[in-house]
């Protein structure tokens, strides 16, 4: 940028642009008015210089803030003045008062009226330092992102940039208009001389600063780089400190300050600008300097922001992590996972409440989609261990479902509904079905193949469903059975239920005989519970459990069956085939303490699309298992940074600044809640899954990047947080944004996004069975109870404060998040895979 | 964290021992080297913890993993029993190995946490030697 | 000589070396700890004490020849770096702490080992007792020399040696 005052390059400064006689001047910028009509007055006309004396006080405040900025961005100390008092740093200015914007002053001549120095003298004057001021706001306006002065001409129609500056004969001597002197020039011009050197004094510090913002490199102490490319940030701002300056290269460096990386070069012969980044395999050819250069890769800008960095956040640190690898083996998720198993991905085991499980050896298959690069692979299973079987209602092989996941009996069934069902004939005098007659309280089974019945004699009878069967699988050993049920429909005040255990080729046994009826005293839809039953269970092998409403009226509903023992210990011997190859696990587990089974595979080849997992449980029946996630992740070198041997604890201590940052926010969170500070326990000190969300939602306040979430909803844009597009494009506030590019929602902007999916961007994700082990951010205070089997909060927000610690198999269970890849590090020093 | 320690800080940070001088170690067989009780407020830090491999008693046999994942041998921090599931392990890869001690495992719930040195093979008797230290801030 | 921080103290810790009482036959040799480091770590060796408690032979009657390295005394704790096999009493050793009597051995705390390079370095006790070779022995050859002995030391494992 050229024409700011380079002419005045050569005006030798004074330290101090003093205060004299300058009185303060009116905020709106005009001066005192002068009516010619009226007798002379010199006190009008001293007012007018000593205004615009005061006038060069607040350029030269604007100076020292601008330098001031120039310090706090590049944290060196540059030239400015010392003032003798405080003035404010905006220049008033009205356009009217002004005369010529060249720097010229039209000093009265003896032949001058009076009334000319204020027209043409003190108008040039106005206008010289309306020029110097606006020279130095354009320039503190084009340097930095938040500059500390306004202009006063920023649409540039009426104060030109010029760099030609004229002395305007001025002269350091102190002169005023004193009535008791002659009433000459000199009377005028002298103090206008006077204010002609204030002028060139500014002038000369303006130009000097200008120069110093046209490069700040010449100078600075400190650079804030940041790297993009395509329009999406690659490495966010870093601080960059002088490290050394031999006179010819100026080096700047960064964290992690490897030897002879990490650095940006200023050479100040050649004016380039050179970066040296973590990996030295290409090198940056020197530019010439410039606020953005090109980087080293095709599409990528280097870019100086003249700006005061600001705090730095968990996923700031995330990105500084993963600037440094280390030597070892690299853990890395892949897509391919299973979030629950109650669903059609999995197959064989017995589907119990919320997840997967064999409650005898079996066999069981998780079918996964994504795609998996060759290589290892480790493959975790969460797990848990548990003497509670909960069978739901509709789990029944009497293709019977119900609501909220239970089995309703059909009560009223017309002719032309019969079905694979168990029926029974009440009131009436019977029906007759598929050629049988039925009298009322028999029983029969209904087909398929007919779905008609007729009435038989005078009397209507009704059919309603007379039972469900179960078919399970239980270790053998003794057993407490109980069943949820209630009544949906009509009343009733009693339910008479029946329930056997019938193994295979064995007898019947009653488990829960109807002698009597059991009350039914409570709304329809609360939920009873029958009294435990005992069974024993002869084997492992698969068992009917037939439930029989044998009499009460209302409509039946089952919604669980609750399966007890009381084996606390159970071995598992479980072989896992994936990937075309075989791996075993061998472990023991605790009733309701949840574990991770983990194997470990080679393969040769890459898979896409569906990529199966079937685990063949073997030994030993005793304790049913859950399986309730499933992942997969892959196991290769990390390609480790050059000369980073020293600096092996970089990531550790990027998480640990990581998690500083998030603490403080919390805590901001806290302070500005005050009383209205919302609670995540419930029931006392109660936690859940939903409890972890809401608490980590607490924590974005503050700290909007702190966690991933997939797949936003297309009206879920939220202000201030940072979103990644997933697809090949979507389209937010009318700008398109491309795979990989983020964008941070703005208020303004509004919520809602088209044309593809995002995911929020966060320094934690959500954590998965290959997660334990990893940092995690948890609740201070959070712990697992191991009496009730649950994770309970000790404390309540105020001091929940997130903390990092390693992930435990039971915080996986209830959703907390971990850190993300770029923070971990090799599990074993020193190991590779081999090649 | 970044503060000075005073004597009083200093008395209430220990190191606790993980000790396991070489022993026979069967096929099939786990030990729990030490347990750890962490009440609220505590903190535990695992940096170190080496596993040697000082002989396989059974030599020309080829081993038959009981858990793949976790080589013939190894020794970890666990919060349960599931050997799989470790909070901080190193298994053998060669004679000697040790856990990353540039990334601590913090533990700072409540609870009982176990430190477990295995014999992942059903048909290799090893000779196993452990150490380490745990700190503990109370 | 600066003031100790928090977060260097995260990175400073003690390894123990410890055996509880153990029977250590004629001969034999058990590894009692063993630590491996990498750059920039350090491992300072200064204090380790050995318990010979009891004796299964009187120890008046042990004679040079029942010992296996004659300047080892009766029993001997050896630290070692990158040690897999063979006698702990072989040249190389880095530090050893020797028993002569019953009772406790004490290492000299001001005779610091530091240890900077990496490898794996072990503590290993060995009993430097054989089978008499003099002509005629004090202790019948059939006759096995053990020792009930206990170590307990420890040594410090810095993470960062600046």
């Amino acid at each position: 940028m050229n024409n700011q005052l380079e002419s005045a390059l050569v005006i030798a400064l004074r330290e101090t642009i003093k205060w004299e006689s300058a009185v303060e001047a009116s905020a709106s910028g005009t001066l005192t008015p002068v009516v010619p009509a009226l007798p002379f007055d010199a006190v009008t006309y001293q007012a007018r210089d000593r205004q615009l004396a005061y006038r060069d006080l607040i350029v030269s405040a604007a100076v020292v803030e601008v330098a001031v900025q120039v310090g706090d961005v590049w944290n060196y100390s540059t030239l400015k003045p010392t003032l003798q008092g405080p003035a404010p740093f905006s220049l008033p200015f009205v356009g009217t008062e002004a005369g010529t914007y060249s720097s010229q002053i039209r000093h009265v001549l003896n032949t001058s009226i009076p009334y000319d120095a204020a027209r043409y003298a003190d108008a040039d004057l106005y206008g010289r330092d309306a020029l110097i001021y606006e020279v130095l706001a354009r320039a503190c306006s084009s340097t930095f992102t938040d500059p500390s002065i306004p202009q006063i001409d920023s649409a540039g129609t009426l104060i030109p940039s010029t760099s030609i500056w004229s002395l305007g004969e001025g002269y350091a001597a102190k002169a005023d208009i004193n009535t008791a002197l002659p009433l000459d020039r000199d009377l005028f011009k002298n103090p206008d001389r006077n204010l002609a050197d204030r002028d060139n004094q500014l002038a000369g510090y303006v130009a000097q600063l200008a120069q110093a913002l046209k490069n700040p490199f010449e100078n600075a102490l400190r650079l804030y780089i940041q790297v993009e490319a395509y329009g999406t940030v690659q490495r966010e701002p870093d601080i960059y400190a002088l490290t050394r300056d031999d006179g010819t290269h100026r080096v700047f460096q960064t964290e992690p300050a490897l030897a002879g990386a990490n650095q940006i070069i200023y050479n100040s012969q050649a004016h380039t600008l050179q970066w040296i980044r973590e990996r030295v395999d290409e090198v940056h050819v020197p530019q010439i300097y410039a606020m953005e250069i090109s980087g080293i890769e095709f599409g990528q800008t280097i870019t100086t922001l003249a700006a005061v960095p600001e705090g730095k956040d968990a996923q700031y640190w995330r990105g500084k992590a993963d600037q440094l690898e280390p030597n070892g083996i690299k853990v890395a998720d892949t897509d391919v996972e299973l979030l629950t198993t109650n669903n059609s991905a999995t197959s064989g085991g017995y589907m119990q409440y919320g997840s997967a499980s064999l409650t005898v050896p079996g066999a069981i298959s998780f079918t996964m989609n994504g795609s998996l690069p060759p290589g290892d692979y480790r493959v975790s299973v969460l797990v848990k261990p548990n003497h509670t079987v909960e069978i739901a209602g509709a789990q029944n092989v009497s293709n019977t479902s119900g609501t909220l996941g239970g089995a309703t009996f059909d009560i009223d069934v017309p002719s032309g509904s019969i079905s694979l069902k168990t029926y029974l004939v009440e009131d009436g005098d019977g029906i007759v079905y598929n050629g049988s007659l039925y009298l009322p309280g028999d029983v029969f089974a209904g087909t398929n193949a007919l779905a008609t019945y007729t009435q038989y004699g005078i009397v209507t009878s009704t059919v309603r469903q007379y039972a469900i069967n179960f078919l399970l699988a239980l270790p053998e050993g003794p057993w407490n059975v109980r069943l949820e049920y209630t009544n949906l429909s009509g009343t009733t005040d009693s339910f008479s239920i029946k329930g056997v255990y019938t193994a295979a080729g064995a007898e019947a046994v009653p488990v829960i005989q109807d002698i009597a009826p059991l009350p039914f005293t409570t709304t329809n839809g609360n939920i009873v519970i029958t009294p435990g039953a005992s069974m024993d269970v002869a084997n492992t092998g698969p068992f009917s459990f037939p439930i029989y409403w044998t009499g009460g009226d209302g409509q039946f509903h089952v919604r669980k069956l609750i399966f007890e023992s009381d084996t606390t210990v159970g071995r598992y011997a479980l072989t896992g085939t994936f990937a075309g190859s075989t791996a075993q696990a061998d472990v023991t587990g605790n009733d309701k303490i949840t574990g991770v089974v983990r194997w470990q595979y080679s393969s040769a080849g890459s898979s896409v699309g569906t990529i199966p997992l079937i685990i063949d449980y073997t030994e030993e029946p005793a304790l049913p298992l859950q399986f309730q996630q499933v992942q997969v992740q892959t196991l290769s070198n990390f390609l480790p940074t050059p000369l980073s041997q020293n600096f092996q604890g970089w990531r550790q201590e990027c998480l640990e600044r990581a998690e500083r940052s998030i603490a403080q926010g919390y805590q901001m969170a806290v302070d500005a809640y005050g009383t209205d500070l919302p609670s995540f326990r419930t029931s006392g000190s109660g936690w859940s899954p939903d409890a972890t969300e809401e608490w980590m939602s607490f924590v974005e306040v503050y700290n909007p990047r702190v966690r991933e979430v997939p797949a936003i909803a297309t009206d879920g844009i939220a202000d201030g947080y940072q979103y990644q597009v997933d697809t090949p494009y979507v389209i937010y506030a009318g700008t398109v944004f491309t795979a990989g590019q983020k964008f941070y929602g703005v208020a303004s902007s509004g919520t809602s996004y088209s044309s593809g999916t995002v995911h929020q961007v966060g320094a934690f994700i959500k954590s998965q069975p290959g997660h334990v082990g990893r940092p995690a951010l948890v609740p201070y205070g959070l712990y697992f109870d191991g009496t009730d089997y649950a994770a309970k909060a000790y404390y309540d927000t105020p001091f929940s404060t997130p903390t990092v610690m390693a992930c435990q198999p039971w915080m996986i269970e209830y959703g907390l998040y971990v850190a993300q890849q770029e923070f971990w590090m090799p599990e074993t020093i020193g190991l590779t895979l081999p090649a | 964290m970044n503060g000075f320690i005073t004597t009083r800080r200093y008395a209430r940070v220990l190191d606790l021992p993980i000790s396991f001088p070489q022993t026979e170690l069967r096929a099939g067989k786990a030990i729990v080297i030490t347990q750890l009780p962490l009440a609220l407020h505590q903190r535990l830090e695992l940096r170190a913890l080496t596993l040697v491999v000082n002989a396989i008693l059974t030599p020309g046999v080829v081993p038959i993993y009981l858990n793949t994942a976790l080589s013939i041998c190894s020794v970890g921090l666990y919060q349960g029993t599931m050997l799989t599931g470790p909070l901080a392990y190193t298994a053998f890869t060669e004679m000697t190995s040790i856990t990353n001690p540039f990334s601590p495992c913090i533990i700072e719930t409540p609870g009982t946490y176990n430190v477990i040195i295995s014999n992942n093979t059903s048909n290799t008797d090893l000779s196993l030697t452990a150490t380490g230290a745990i700190k503990l801030y109370y | 000589m600066a003031y100790l921080t928090e977060s260097q103290l995260r990175n400073v810790m003690d390894i123990p070396i410890a055996l509880p009482s153990t029977d250590l036959h004629m001969g034999d040799w058990v590894m009692l700890a063993a630590v491996k480091i990498s750059v920039p770590m350090r491992l300072t060796y200064r204090v380790c004490n050995l318990q010979l408690s009891a004796c299964t032979v009187d120890t008046a009657l042990i004679t040079a020849g029942n010992k296996i390295y004659g300047n080892l005394g009766l029993a001997y704790l050896t630290l070692r770096k990158d040690y897999t096999s063979g006698s702990p009493g072989a040249a190389g050793g880095l530090d050893v702490l020797i028993s002569n009597a019953l009772g406790i051995t004490s290492r000299n705390p001001d005779n610091i080992v530091e240890l900077t390079t990496a490898g794996v370095y072990s503590w290993i006790i060995a009993s430097n007792m054989q089978p008499s070779t003099d002509t005629v022995p004090l202790i019948p050859v059939s006759t096995s020399i053990n020792f009930r002995l206990a170590v307990n030391g420890t040594a410090r494992l810095e993470l960062n040696r600046a």
